[in-house]
């Protein structure tokens, strides 16, 4: 079977953020070093069902890289603020205090991979 | 790691680091102490910093984050201001005889924000979990020329229902703020390093509550929100930095040397 046309695909945004914690606090109480995936996931559902209940929280949401700092995540090209809010808000993950911050938003995997490879906050969407 | 000050940032630069993109961070303090001492930033000696830094302002280096905590891009420049904290009017009143300079009331009565409002030493009134102000509060503000603080952090700090409230009452807020069109600033509100974000990033957040709105017919713009938001930044930016600006309107262009 064809694709679908242009025109009727889905629009997708990729958001790129890095998770912030600071060399003092850098072991969590549970003594863990790398915050895993299915952590990070479970309390960013948490957030947008809170937030925006069953319904209206299909914000098309798919983590497509991370590795445990830094990563990209997918959603709908209309939920890119609602998806920014949900990820302003946590504030910890499984018991240790981090802080994401969105660092570029873009149309595709690649694009979005700039702003996870730059250190220069220069060159970012941001 | 809580510590007893409220920061809050003028939402200027464009960058993506935690502190990088912010110009300004302004520190308020009851006892007007410098940035107290943390794991997460280092002060700049004198020695370190090319540029010369006034008595209440200095700059700050962001530490832990390796090879770019040396680097220029990360400092941050922070302004030391006066915190009063006021359950009542009459603690108010006592408060403020003590305190100068660039000054924040925080407060979670009413009557003390209204009151403070009049009061000319007070600059800004800043936000909390427990701040209330009403109708001719902020209308007050406007004609006084007070500056009401919205900040992010409050959100941080609750969760469930307490955050739903939050959330529709600065709503209204914002509503109020541009119908009278009464100085604001959008802050972090950071009271910890945790609770800062990117400038764009704070933006986002309030752009998200401010288009969300259901009713259709008087949505708020959020161009024309920015608009006076980044006014406000602008002027205490101006005001606690510029050696030539005096009040609005009037400042120093150039000085003539006598002959």
């Amino acid at each position: 079977m064809r694709g679908l046309p242009p025109a009727l695909r889905r629009k997708r945004r990729y958001v790129a953020f890095e998770i912030v914690r600071f060399q003092s606090d850098e072991q969590g109480s549970d003594g863990v070093d790398k915050l895993e995936a299915r952590d990070f996931l479970n309390e960013l559902w948490g957030i947008v069902l809170s937030l925006y209940g069953e319904w209206y929280g299909n914000l098309g949401l798919k983590l497509e890289v991370f590795d445990g700092k830094k990563g990209i995540v997918r959603c709908s090209r209309d939920k890119v603020n609602a998806l920014v809010v949900a990820l302003t808000l946590i504030t910890e993950i499984k018991g240790v205090r981090v802080a994401v911050i969105t660092t570029g938003v873009s149309g595709t995997i690649k694009g979005c991979m700039r702003f996870l490879r730059t250190s220069d906050p220069k060159t970012s969407e941001q | 790691m809580q510590v007893d000050f409220v920061r809050f940032s003028i939402p200027a630069g464009v960058n993506s680091r935690l502190t990088d993109g912010y110009s300004l961070i302004i520190h308020f303090s009851e006892n007007n102490s410098r940035f107290p001492h943390s794991p997460h930033f280092s002060e700049e000696t004198s020695e370190n910093s090319s540029e010369e830094v006034s008595e209440n302002c200095y700059y700050i280096s962001e530490a832990g984050r390796g090879e770019r905590s040396s680097s220029r891009s990360n400092r941050v420049k922070v302004y030391k201001a006066s915190l009063v904290r006021a359950e009542d009017v009459k603690e108010l009143h006592r408060k403020l005889k003590k305190v100068k300079g660039f000054t924040g009331v925080l407060s979670s009565d009413v009557r003390v924000n209204r009151e403070a409002i009049m009061r000319r030493k007070v600059d800004v009134i800043l936000d909390s979990e427990e701040r209330e102000l009403d109708y001719p509060s902020v209308k007050l503000a406007a004609e006084k020329d007070v500056i009401i603080e919205v900040s992010l952090s409050k959100f941080l700090r609750v969760r469930g229902f307490k955050r739903l409230k939050l959330l529709d009452e600065t709503r209204l807020l914002l509503r109020l703020l541009m119908k009278f069109r009464t100085p604001f600033v959008l802050t972090t509100g950071a009271e910890m390093i945790y609770e800062l974000r990117p400038a764009k990033q704070l933006c986002r957040f309030f752009q998200f509550l401010v288009e969300n709105e259901s009713e259709n017919e008087s949505r708020l713009r959020w161009d024309k929100v920015m608009e006076l938001n980044r006014k406000t930044g602008e002027r205490i930016y101006r005001r606690l930095l510029d050696p030539n600006y005096i009040m609005d309107g009037l400042e120093i262009e150039d000085v003539l040397e006598e002959m």
